[in-house]
């Protein structure tokens, strides 16, 4: 995966968010963006999934400029994870993952029933496969969450803090979920505050404070890095 | 006794005292009233009643479609349809029903030609209504979370994809008791078109009551007939709006 972000710029009333954010990153599989609470992670992830749109600046993904023409075709290779469940409320699990096979997509009901059927044991969803989301508990929708995701079979997975919201156990549930995506060659951007998580299924990190970038680098290099703000933080 | 016991002995008793202040009011309340003309006319005031209903049913299904599409218009990308159709609506709700109807049927209808009463009193109630069930589906539409049009836009959903898959089946819930009362609402609203001489229940009744001079009497039964068809829908609203 290649990401390249020239000049990036973002604010929401008077609130700089994004200062001038500049990164060139090649031959990366997983890059995790970390960095203190409110230090603007989320929205440079919600920018590199072309959700939101930079006030000033370019970011280009897999050599692709994120603009309004492409917007479709990027949508159509991506898929996003929330930091908490993003399910439909109406639909039980294997209806959500379905209504986007089958309704959206337009797979046939052959291959969307043998995708989901794989989704539902490879994410241990059996039991709760015919439930609503408020039946569940917060794990087993969040995992529904990145299956459902996974579905498409997206080139790229953003994901927001899929664990912050979960408690320990859940969060290793939801993390090996992840590691198992990431054995089978997904590609992941991902926001996250689990330092261990992080050394163990990313290989590039880009530390943010204040709106910047303030280090980023693989993660195989972490420990010799020249700041000392991701330092202290990494230690802390 | 236990709450709900209670609960229902006090509305049982308060219903009965309604009813008992009702009946003094349509049989005891002014002397030598006489409802038997009414009842030689029943023939008549049915099919006004079901008219009443015909027209209605018909102005919900108009309005309905059409206070969605409004909505639309008020949620337009393009500020220039956005900001004209929040015009249109503050026009239409500060316009009051009688003028509505004057507009409809000796304006617009000289001018496009449609004679035809009746078609003109529902167009009329549907133009009033309009602007209220655009309301109604803007609230109801809060229950989707921005979250879900995120995962709707991430996905590539268009319009239909959205209303039909997502939006309409967990919008009915909130949505069907403020239908019920604008249903109810439309009801009262339709006995404005006696002045256009549409033969629904107010139109029917004023003229009994004109021929027979029972004008009491008339007002009376005028009252019981809105209220066995707006006091049930109001009852229906409630118990969809418990069940949200």
């Amino acid at each position: 995966m290649k990401i390249k972000i020239n000049n990036l710029d973002k604010t929401y009333d008077n609130h700089h968010v994004l200062k001038d954010i500049n990164l060139d990153i090649e031959d990366v599989k997983v890059v995790g963006i970390i960095g203190p609470s409110g230090c603007g992670k989320s929205t440079l992830l919600r920018h590199l999934a072309y959700i939101e749109k930079p006030d000033n600046g370019d970011i280009y993904i897999n050599e692709t400029k994120l603009e309004k023409k492409i917007k479709r075709d990027f949508h159509n290779e991506v898929s996003y994870v929330f930091q908490e469940h993003s399910l439909f409320p109406h639909l039980s699990v294997e209806d959500n993952i379905r209504l986007i096979l089958e309704k959206i997509r337009k797979y046939s009901k052959e291959e969307s029933n043998k995708i989901i059927n794989s989704l539902i044991d490879e994410f241990s969803l059996k039991d709760v496969k015919d439930k609503t989301p408020d039946k569940i508990s917060g794990g087993q929708a969040q995992r529904a969450s990145i299956a459902r995701a996974f579905a498409t079979n997206p080139k790229v997975m953003f994901l927001d803090e899929p664990t912050s919201a979960l408690d320990p156990l859940l969060t290793k549930e939801v993390l090996e979920s992840i590691k198992t995506l990431r054995d089978k060659g997904m590609e992941f951007i991902l926001v996250t505050h689990e330092m261990n998580f992080l050394k163990e299924i990313a290989d590039y990190y880009i530390f943010m404070d204040e709106g910047i970038v303030v280090d980023n680098n693989y993660i195989k290099y972490m420990n010799n890095s020249k700041s000392s703000k991701f330092l202290e933080f990494i230690n802390n | 006794m236990s709450k709900n016991q209670h609960n229902k002995k006090a509305f049982t008793i308060s219903l009965l005292l309604v009813v008992v202040i009702l009946i003094y009011l349509i049989f005891f309340s002014i002397e030598n009233l006489n409802f038997k003309i009414f009842l030689s006319e029943k023939d008549k005031l049915i099919s006004a009643l079901l008219s009443t209903l015909f027209i209605s049913l018909v102005t919900l299904c108009i309005s309905v479609i059409g206070g969605f599409s409004f909505y639309i218009l008020l949620h337009a990308k393009n500020y220039y349809i956005r900001y004209l159709s929040q015009i249109i609506r503050e026009v239409i709700i500060g316009t009051p029903l009688l003028v509505m109807v004057f507009l409809v049927v000796y304006v617009f209808g000289i001018r496009v030609n449609i004679t035809n009463k009746q078609a003109l009193g529902i167009i009329a109630l549907s133009i009033y209504m309009i602007p209220y069930i655009a309301n109604s589906f803007e609230s109801a539409i809060e229950v989707i979370t921005e979250k879900q049009f995120i995962v709707m836009e991430l996905y590539n959903f268009n319009f239909f994809e959205k209303y039909i898959y997502v939006i309409f089946p967990q919008i009915i819930k909130p949505f069907l008791p403020s239908m019920l009362n604008n249903l109810s609402n439309i009801i009262k609203g339709s006995a404005l078109l006696k002045i256009i001489s549409v033969s629904e229940i107010a139109y029917v009744i004023t003229v009994i009551s004109n021929k027979t001079y029972a004008s009491i009497e008339g007002y009376l039964i005028m009252w019981v007939m809105y209220l066995m068809i707006t006091i049930p829908l109001s009852l229906l609203a409630k118990f969809f709006a418990k069940r949200v």
